[in-house]
């Protein structure tokens, strides 16, 4: 015979035993990240045991290392830039035109568009940037990164473009305001948090991705941090922990502040696809 | 200030071939308060639109006072319109909400706090001394009637010389919208601006509007003042339209300058007896308000019995089952019948109509 409360009690123990470790799972890189670059000689261990800034010194030397970042700056800007400006000019437009098939189109984009920047397309890519003299541009990088997140950024965009009601831009409109005025003063503030979110996902999805400008880029003046820390290995292999940790720290923080930014701003409300 | 005028004004939906306005000439004086009522897809909406420019005609012709506006853009034919879900920019406060218009058309940050607050002032929404204002809210933060209220605001800064209002009350609950209304016909006063609204309800329409235009498959069928409609409905579609309680309409046949309509004999209205031959079918139509109930046998009326009385509150609706009808009376609170009692229902003849191949003949 089993007395209520201590099954109670022992449920409550599992599931926070449960709850421990799955936290403790994520956290543990976390922590290393936050301890690893300011170990003299770091291992894969989270501890500090010779405190040093040396790493740092270092990676401020290193002639690549934070030029980097400011190349990673340069293509998530722009791709957040084009990705957001044109997806939003076809959400809007494919919600307020009747487009026969519109659903078929955009669930049909949808899916080729985890091809475009796929590893299987990455030697057509090249074939492709290479016939178009954007090998080494990175004007390149920012349009195939583009075209890969424009159908999944309509997609998320449309949602909120279909549930701006139409009465607002023709009561705008019947008080005289031009096609111009009506995107610029009710569309584009009423879809601003979709605005934010996008910006958001195309940032991370540039900042992270390793393979397209790994291939499409060829001088290492031009590579995004991303391939920059593939470099922090010896030739025989060997990660060298010390700068990967110190580099990966500052690596991740433009992205965490980006999202302190939008957080604040807008408040985290990731709606994409999904009906309120 | 101005009249509007339309000319053979059509215009079809290319999807499914439906026809909303069918070559309509309508004329609503300057100053007017015109109500276009109908049931809905009757193009009244379709008409209002294409006043405010949102829809274009696909043949026939709008004026606004002395112009064509046909192809006019909306923002240029000095309309302004109230949305039926009243449209305020929920990202903007009630402020520049009102002053929209203003800013659209690049008047100075000044003039645009001027006009938003005689505006705002005449529509009650600067506060008083007990409330605060409703100017720095966000629209979401205000209930039904204010927002209705600084919609009114917002058309009115635009100074136009013609509203259009879409199902204006129809937003707000049953209490607040007969304050609204007494509020909106003063307003209209006031400002005497030519007005067109459109709406569902008869009684709204029978109490603001100084003429109606009731509509039905994108025609007029009937255009008159509420008195005029609802005293002689001139076909049994705007009959059994208008009405809270819907007119009686009884299938007869004209014997001996009479009506035999359900076993009852009944006078026909004056004037009507020479204009229709003997054995005609005519349809008898009696409001139920205007009925005199008693229970003694009377000559020409129905004699039924009471098969259900409603409380309307001060009178009575009681449908009566004569000889296999229900006709429907309205009595007095204090004249209720006994359930099943045998009544006779006199119509008064002079509110008596009769109407053939659904037309009114008197």
């Amino acid at each position: 015979m089993k007395d209520p409360t201590v099954r109670a009690a022992l449920a409550k123990i599992g599931r926070y035993t449960f709850l421990s470790v799955l936290l403790g799972f994520f956290a543990l890189p976390m922590l290393w990240l936050a301890s690893a670059p300011f170990n003299a000689h770091p291992t894969l261990d989270v501890s500090i045991s010779s405190f040093t800034l040396h790493n740092f010194s270092v990676l401020l030397k290193d002639p690549y290392a934070l030029p980097s970042l400011w190349n990673s700056l340069l293509l998530a800007g722009g791709t957040a830039l084009l990705t957001v400006g044109f997806a939003a000019a076809a959400a809007y437009a494919l919600s307020r035109v009747r487009v026969p098939g519109r659903d078929g189109i955009l669930y049909a984009l949808l899916l080729l568009s985890s091809i475009v920047t796929g590893t299987a397309a990455m030697v057509p890519l090249f074939q492709l940037a290479f016939k178009l003299h954007l090998i080494d541009s990175r004007v390149g990088v920012i349009l195939v990164f583009t075209g890969g997140l424009i159908p999944a950024a309509i997609f998320i965009l449309k949602d909120f473009t279909d549930n701006t009601p139409k009465s607002y831009e023709e009561s705008a409109r019947v008080f005289g305001a031009s096609p111009f005025q009506i995107m610029r003063h009710i569309v584009l503030p009423m879809i601003r948090p979709g605005l934010a979110t996008v910006t958001v996902w195309a940032v991370v999805n540039v900042w992270s991705s390793f393979l397209i400008p790994y291939i499409l880029v060829r001088n290492p003046d031009k590579y995004p941090a991303s391939v920059v820390l593939y470099t922090f290995y010896t030739e025989g292999g060997q990660p060298n922990l010390a700068l990967i940790s110190a580099f990966s720290l500052l690596y991740s923080i433009p992205v965490i502040v980006l999202y302190l930014f939008v957080s604040h701003r807008y408040g985290f409300r990731f709606h994409g696809g999904i009906k309120r | 200030m101005a009249e509007i005028r339309t000319v053979d004004l059509t215009k079809t939906f290319a999807d499914g071939g439906v026809t909303a306005l069918d070559a309509l000439n309508l004329t609503i004086e300057d100053g007017e308060f015109f109500a276009l009522l109908g049931p809905s897809g009757c193009g009244k909406t379709t008409l209002l639109r294409t006043l405010a420019g949102l829809e274009t005609p696909s043949s026939g012709a709008v004026h606004i006072g002395e112009t064509d506006v046909t192809r006019t853009p909306p923002g240029k034919r000095g309309v302004a319109m109230v949305f039926q879900d009243y449209a305020l920019f929920p990202h903007m406060t009630v402020t520049e909400n009102i002053a929209y218009p203003l800013r659209v058309r690049g008047v100075p940050k000044a003039r645009q706090r001027e006009a938003v607050l005689a505006a705002a002032s005449e529509l009650g929404l600067t506060g008083t001394e007990t409330t605060a204002g409703l100017l720095d809210r966000r629209p979401g933060a205000l209930s039904g009637g204010q927002q209705q209220r600084v919609a009114l605001a917002r058309a009115t800064a635009a100074e136009p010389s013609v509203f259009l209002f879409d199902e204006p009350l129809s937003n707000l609950d049953a209490r607040l919208r007969l304050e609204a209304r007494t509020f909106l016909k003063r307003l209209q006063r006031e400002l005497a601006t030519t007005t067109v609204f459109v709406t569902h309800d008869q009684a709204e329409a029978l109490a603001l509007a100084d003429r109606i235009a009731v509509m039905q498959s994108g025609r007029i069928r009937q255009l008159g003042t509420p008195r005029e409609v609802y005293r002689r409905p001139a076909n049994t579609f705007v009959a059994s339209f208008i009405g809270s309680t819907p007119m009686n309409l009884l299938e007869g046949v004209v014997r001996d300058g009479r009506v035999l309509v359900a076993d009852s004999e009944i006078a026909m209205p004056d004037g009507t007896g020479e204009r229709l031959a003997e054995r005609a079918e005519v349809v008898l139509g009696a409001r139920p308000e205007y009925f005199r109930v008693s229970a003694d046998p009377r000559d020409g009326a129905f004699r039924g019995t009471v098969e259900v009385a409603e409380n309307l509150g001060s009178s009575l609706l009681l449908t009566l089952d004569v000889a296999g009808t229900a006709v429907q009376v309205v009595v007095a609170e204090e004249d209720e019948p006994e359930p099943q009692a045998t009544v006779w229902a006199l119509p008064r003849k002079d509110r008596t109509l009769l109407y053939a191949d659904g037309e009114l003949v008197g």
